[in-house]
């Protein structure tokens, strides 16, 4: 426990000056950019930063309004390097995930999903700790993510039923810089009931940590009013003595209309749960293991 | 007899067709809307904060109201309802609350947006955009 508290402060102090810059950035720029007209303005809250709750495998700071049914289809293909002429992967070996989502609040999401690897059915829970204002009295939202996820693979693969369980909490930071621009920032802990261990050639044993880390960074800019850019990336903080995940980087564009987001892009992530693509993504954006993913998002109000 | 039955014949599907016509040129009933509306008053009237009017009215409308208004949207055709061309004296020619009505409460083919635009200010600044697609 103390040796994975020092690593993790370490990793912290290495990235010591991205973290003050993003702070800095979320924190101090409605000071800056704060004007005479907004002092006139009501204290409602922003509106949304982001057109949709998701965000390639993982979640914005957004939140539904009350009484929002969603449905959502996220669909990765293959690696497009994979050699086997699938048309950029896109023939190639795919993962899915479809779920079902609902605002009982304006303050609470809840839903769950079923994606194909590993056969994960996924709970999820969101809430609105804190909303940015449009008078900037709060200068950023804070929402509070929460998942479980059930693995329903045959029970040969597990030692024990519990091992089919894993957790996923994530804190997101964001702020709506203004009608083109706006960012977010998250801090996760995942947390696996079993892990990957292996035997090394001196019969020792390393596993991997079942609590890991995560920081990741988003950001998106409206280049017109349905066409967005979207980009992000993900670094797992935790040091594992094997298997260590990989970072992820993922860039696409996001189409909104009436009732649905379209969301397009590429990323090294092929798993769909972020705790998957935290704890045990293997695909390295720097040896070209990119894939395209779309995620296609439902909504409607009752 | 066969002459007879096939004049017959002629004549209805004359009749048929002409009725079909009728019914799809007839002018679509008076559109009422309540006086609470009517005299509603726009305290944001002007003002688009942040584009806010055009971002939703894009979203929401232009699929069949067209990029500028002129009824002129891919989804245009498809309606059996008249589209009107906004920037029109005779739509602009209405009072901003009757616009509100119509744009926001709606009726048959013309959505209801109460849910999906749930904010009064965002609301009124689709109304302002549309009198600015007139300008």
């Amino acid at each position: 426990m103390k040796k994975t508290f020092i690593k993790l402060t370490n990793t912290i102090y290495n990235c010591r000056l991205f973290l003050i810059a993003i702070v800095w950035l979320i924190v101090a720029s409605p000071v800056i950019a704060q004007d005479e007209k907004e002092e006139k303005k009501s204290d409602k809250p922003e509106r949304p930063a982001f057109e949709s709750a998701w965000w390639f495998d993982g979640q914005t700071g957004v939140l539904y309004q009350k009484k929002t049914l969603e449905f959502v289809i996220q669909h990765r293909f293959g690696l497009m390097n994979s050699g086997n002429g699938d048309l950029l992967g896109i023939y190639g070996p795919s993962n899915i995930r479809l779920g079902l989502g609902y605002a009982p609040t304006d303050k609470l999401n809840v839903g769950f999903g079923y994606t194909k690897n590993k056969k994960i059915l996924d709970f999820y829970g969101k809430y609105a700790l804190l909303r940015q204002t449009r008078s900037n009295s709060m200068p950023i939202s804070l929402t509070y993510y929460v998942n479980m996820g059930i693995e329903l693979l045959d029970a040969k693969n597990y030692l024990n039923s519990t091992d089919r369980y894993n957790y996923f909490h994530d804190l997101i930071l964001m702020r709506r810089f203004g009608k083109k621009f706006s960012a977010q920032v998250g801090t996760s802990l995942t947390h696996y009931n079993a892990v990957k261990w292996e035997q090394q050639d001196d019969e020792s044993w390393k596993t991997m940590e079942n609590d890991s880390w995560g920081l990741s960074v988003g950001a998106r800019y409206k280049i017109t009013s349905q066409l967005i850019l979207m980009a992000g990336y993900d670094h797992p903080l935790t040091q594992h003595a094997i298997n260590q995940p990989k970072p992820s980087i993922n860039i696409g564009v996001e189409i909104a209309t009436s009732s649905h987001a379209f969301q397009v892009f590429v990323t090294n992530n092929n798993r769909i749960q972020p705790q998957e693509n935290f704890v045990f993504n293997q695909n390295d954006f720097s040896k070209g293991d990119w894939l395209i993913g779309f995620n296609i998002t439902r909504l409607w109000g009752f | 007899m066969k002459t007879k039955l096939n004049s017959i014949l002629t004549f209805s599907a004359i009749a048929v067709f002409t009725l079909a016509l009728v019914a799809f040129t007839a002018p679509q009933d008076e559109w009422v809307v309540p006086a609470k509306y009517k005299s509603m008053e726009n305290e944001y009237a002007g003002e688009d904060e942040d584009e806010i009017g055009e971002d939703l009215f894009n979203q929401h409308c232009k699929s069949c109201h067209g990029k500028e208004g002129y009824g002129d949207g891919t989804k245009a055709k498809e309606l059996e309802t008249e589209m009107h061309d906004l920037t029109s004296a005779k739509v602009q020619g209405q009072t901003d609350g009757e616009l509100y009505y119509k744009a926001i409460i709606g009726r048959d083919e013309m959505p209801n947006f109460e849910k999906k635009i749930r904010d009064d200010e965002d609301r009124w600044m689709v109304i302002n955009y549309l009198r600015a697609l007139a300008k």
